[in-house]
C-alpha cells in the first residue's frame, strides 16, 4: 500500500508520478480503496464503494499509460462522486431512505466526462438527504448517518456534500465531486479545510444528477488545491444539450491555465457576516494581507442591498417542492431521517406562483447589481463561514442561525466561488476563505486561490486520522 | 425600509428555505370561486376558515390571515398523516416563511424587470460589453 504522504499529494503531482510510472493506477486505487474502507467507514464518508468498477478502470488506465496513451492530467486518478450522480449499475440513493434501492442504467454527464478523462471512480460520497432539499435540523439527516469531520470526528463536515468534504480532507480519494444549490460545496470545504470550487451556473452539465432547484443547482470539484480543482473543472465543464441550464458551448468550456490581467483586484466584503468569531476574522484578514504582499490590490467592498436571500430561498423552496412533488404527495417524505425534512415539503407547496415570479424578477435585478460591483473588482473575498465546524449534535435550526448574504446572492445569480483553507482555530478546526467572481469568471477565483496557495501551506495540512 | 432590512438580517442561511413559504393557500379554492362568481379574497376566505376553527384566533393583519389560510390548506390536504406536533411545527414554519415574502413584496420592480428562469447568466456574452474600469 502507498504511504499517506503519497495519498495526500495534489492531483497534479499524482498525475506526474503516474505518467512517469513511479506509481501505478492500480496501486493508487487499491491504496485509496483500503483507506476508504477503514477511515471512510469511521467518518460515514461513503454511501457506496465502487470497488469492482474502480479496479477495472484502474487496470485499463495502467495498460493505456504503459502503452504511452495518456488521456490527460486526470488519467489514473481515483475520485469519489456525491451520491446524487447516477452511476450505471450502482445504487444512487440521493442520501435518502425512499431512494435507498434506486439504480440508474446510465451515467451522469459528469461521470462520463471523468471516465473519458481516465479518472477512476472509487465510490459514491455520502450526502445530506436530498441535498438538504426538504431542509434539515441535524447532521444526521442522511441515509448513512452524520458525516464526521476528519479534523475532529465529534464535529460535522457541513452539508450537503458532507461525504465529499470528508473524503477530500482525509485523503480517501484524490478529489471528490460535490454539488451546491446554496452552500453545499463551500461550507463543507470550509469546515473540512479543503479547496472547493463552485463553478458558474451552467458550466457543468447536471444531466443524471438529482435535481433540487433547477435554476440554482451546480456541480463542482473538491480537492487539495485550487490548481487541482481548476484542472478537474476543465475536464467536467462543457455544454450539454441534455441540461436546459447548460451554457452555450463557447461559454461552458473552461480552459486552464488561463491568464488573468494583474494585479488581481480584490474587494474585501465588509458586510458578509453580521457576527464572526474573532479567530476567524483574524485569520482571514491575515490571509488578505498576505495577498496584498503578493501584489493584489485590495480595498473594502459592500454587497448591494436587496432581498436576495429571500429570493434565493423562495426559488429553492418552490423548485424543490416541484422536484420532489411525488415524494411529498405520496407521503413517503415521512421516511426522511430529519424531522424538519419530513414536513417542510408541505410548506413549500403553499408558495404562490406570484411570489415565485417575484423572486425570479428580483434575481434579474440582483444579477445586474452584483455585476456592476465586478467593474471594480476581479473577486470579492470574505470568510467562508463566520464559525468553525460545529458538534455533530448541533441543532442547525436553533444554534446555527446566521444570515448568509454572500451565499445568497452568489447562488441566486449563479456566480463562481472558491473556498480554501487559511488557518485554524485554537480548537484545531479549519478556517475557510472564499472568493467570488462575476458570472463566467471562474478563472478569477482560481487565480486568487492560486496566488494564496502558492505562498502558504494551509492546504497541505493534514488531520491526524488513520 | 429600515424595518425590512432588520427583518432581512434575521433570516438565517438555514432558515431561508423553511421561511420561504408563500402566499398560495387560495390556490385550491380559487377555481371554485371563479365559477361561482367574483373570487373571494384570501382575507375573506381566511375569515371563513377562522369561523371553522374551535376557539379561533383573531387576525390582526392580512399577513396573519394568509398564514392561517396556508396552514389550513396544508391541514386540509395532508392533515390526516400529520401528528399534532407536526401540525404545530407546520404552523411555525408557515409563519416564519411569511417574513421573506413580505421582504420580497416590498422590493421595487419595474414592469420591464423580467423573470430570470431558467436562469440566464448575466451579462449575456453576445451583448455589447460595457468597458470595465481597471
Amino acid at each position: 500500500m502507498l504511504s499517506e504522504d503519497i495519498l495526500y499529494l495534489p492531483v497534479r503531482e499524482l498525475g506526474k508520478r503516474l505518467r512517469t510510472k513511479q506509481i501505478s493506477p492500480v496501486e493508487l486505487t487499491e491504496s485509496y480503496l483500503a483507506r476508504s474502507e477503514k477511515v471512510g467507514t469511521q467518518l460515514n464518508a461513503y454511501a457506496t464503494l465502487t470497488r469492482e468498477l474502480a479496479l477495472e478502470q484502474a487496470r485499463a488506465a495502467e495498460k493505456e499509460i504503459a502503452g504511452g496513451r495518456v488521456r490527460g492530467p486526470l488519467h489514473g486518478i481515483p475520485y469519489a462522486a456525491k451520491d446524487l450522480l447516477a452511476v450505471k449499475g450502482y445504487p444512487t440513493t440521493w442520501g435518502a431512505k425512499p431512494y435507498a434501492e434506486q439504480k440508474f442504467d446510465f451515467n451522469a454527464a459528469v461521470i462520463e466526462r471523468l471516465d473519458r478523462a481516465g479518472a477512476i471512480l472509487i465510490g459514491k460520497a455520502a450526502m445530506i438527504e436530498l441535498a438538504g432539499g426538504m431542509n434539515y435540523r441535524f447532521a444526521a439527516a442522511s441515509l448513512t448517518g452524520p458525516a464526521k469531520n476528519p479534523w475532529n470526528p465529534g464535529c460535522w463536515t457541513c452539508g450537503s456534500s458532507s461525504g465529499s468534504g470528508a473524503i477530500a480532507a482525509a485523503a480517501l480519494a484524490a478529489f471528490a465531486i460535490g454539488t451546491e444549490t446554496w452552500g453545499s460545496i463551500l461550507c463543507p470545504a470550509g469546515y473540512c479545510g479543503v479547496t472547493g470550487l463552485r463553478p458558474t451556473f451552467g458550466r457543468v452539465s447536471r444531466y443524471g444528477a438529482m435535481a433540487l432547484a433547477y435554476s440554482q443547482d451546480k456541480i463542482g470539484p473538491m480537492g487539495r488545491t485550487a490548481d487541482d480543482c481548476a484542472m478537474i473543472l476543465s475536464a467536467i465543464a462543457g455544454h450539454d444539450p441534455m441540461d436546459r441550464g447548460s451554457l452555450p458551448p463557447a461559454e461552458a468550456a473552461f480552459a486552464y491555465p488561463s491568464p488573468l490581467a494583474m494585479p488581481l483586484r480584490i474587494g474585501w466584503l465588509t458586510n458578509a457576516w453580521k457576527k464572526i468569531e474573532p479567530e476567524i476574522e483574524t485569520a482571514t484578514k491575515e490571509a488578505i494581507e498576505k495577498l496584498k504582499r503578493r501584489g493584489a490590490k485590495v480595498s473594502d467592498a459592500q454587497l448591494p442591498e436587496g432581498p436576495y436571500e429571500a429570493a434565493a430561498g423562495t426559488i429553492v423552496a418552490v423548485e424543490a417542492g416541484a422536484a420532489f412533488r411525488n415524494l411529498i404527495e405520496s407521503g413517503r417524505v415521512a421516511e426522511l431521517a430529519d424531522p424538519l425534512g419530513q414536513i417542510n415539503g408541505y410548506v413549500y407547496e403553499q408558495i404562490a406562483a406570484s411570489d415565485y415570479m417575484l423572486a425570479l424578477r428580483i434575481r434579474g435585478v440582483c444579477q445586474r447589481k452584483i455585476d456592476e460591483l465586478f467593474d471594480d473588482y476581479d473577486v470579492l473575498a470574505a470568510p467562508t463561514l463566520p464559525i468553525a465546524a460545529t458538534p455533530l449534535e448541533t441543532n442547525l435550526e436553533k444554534d446555527l442561525n446566521f444570515p448568509d448574504p454572500v451565499g445568497g446572492i452568489g447562488n441566486l445569480c449563479g456566480l463562481p466561488a472558491v473556498s480554501l483553507p487559511c488557518g485554524f482555530t485554537s480548537a484545531k478546526l479549519p478556517i475557510g476563505l472564499q472568493f467570488m467572481a462575476g458570472a463566467r469568471n471562474d478563472r478569477a477565483v482560481v487565480a486568487a486561490a492560486n496566488l494564496f496557495q502558492q505562498s502558504t501551506d494551509w492546504h497541505l495540512k493534514r488531520p491526524s486520522i488513520s | 425600509m429600515a424595518r425590512e432590512k432588520k427583518l432581512m438580517d434575521r433570516i438565517s442561511r438555514r432558515e431561508f428555505a423553511q421561511r420561504a413559504a408563500g402566499a398560495a393557500a387560495a390556490a385550491a379554492i380559487a377555481p371554485a370561486c371563479s365559477l361561482a362568481g367574483p373570487p373571494a379574497t384570501l382575507f375573506d376566505r381566511a375569515h371563513e376558515l377562522q369561523e371553522d376553527r374551535p376557539g379561533g384566533l383573531s387576525y390582526e393583519t392580512e399577513a396573519d390571515a394568509e398564514i392561517e389560510a396556508k396552514v389550513q390548506a396544508i391541514l386540509r390536504k395532508y392533515g390526516e398523516r400529520l401528528t399534532d406536533e407536526q401540525k404545530t411545527e407546520i404552523r411555525r414554519l408557515v409563519a416564519e416563511g411569511q417574513k421573506p415574502l413580505l421582504k420580497m413584496r416590498g422590493f421595487a420592480l419595474d414592469n420591464a424587470d423580467q423573470p430570470a428562469n431558467v436562469m440566464k447568466i448575466y451579462p449575456d456574452a453576445s451583448a455589447p460589453r460595457r468597458a470595465r474600469r481597471r
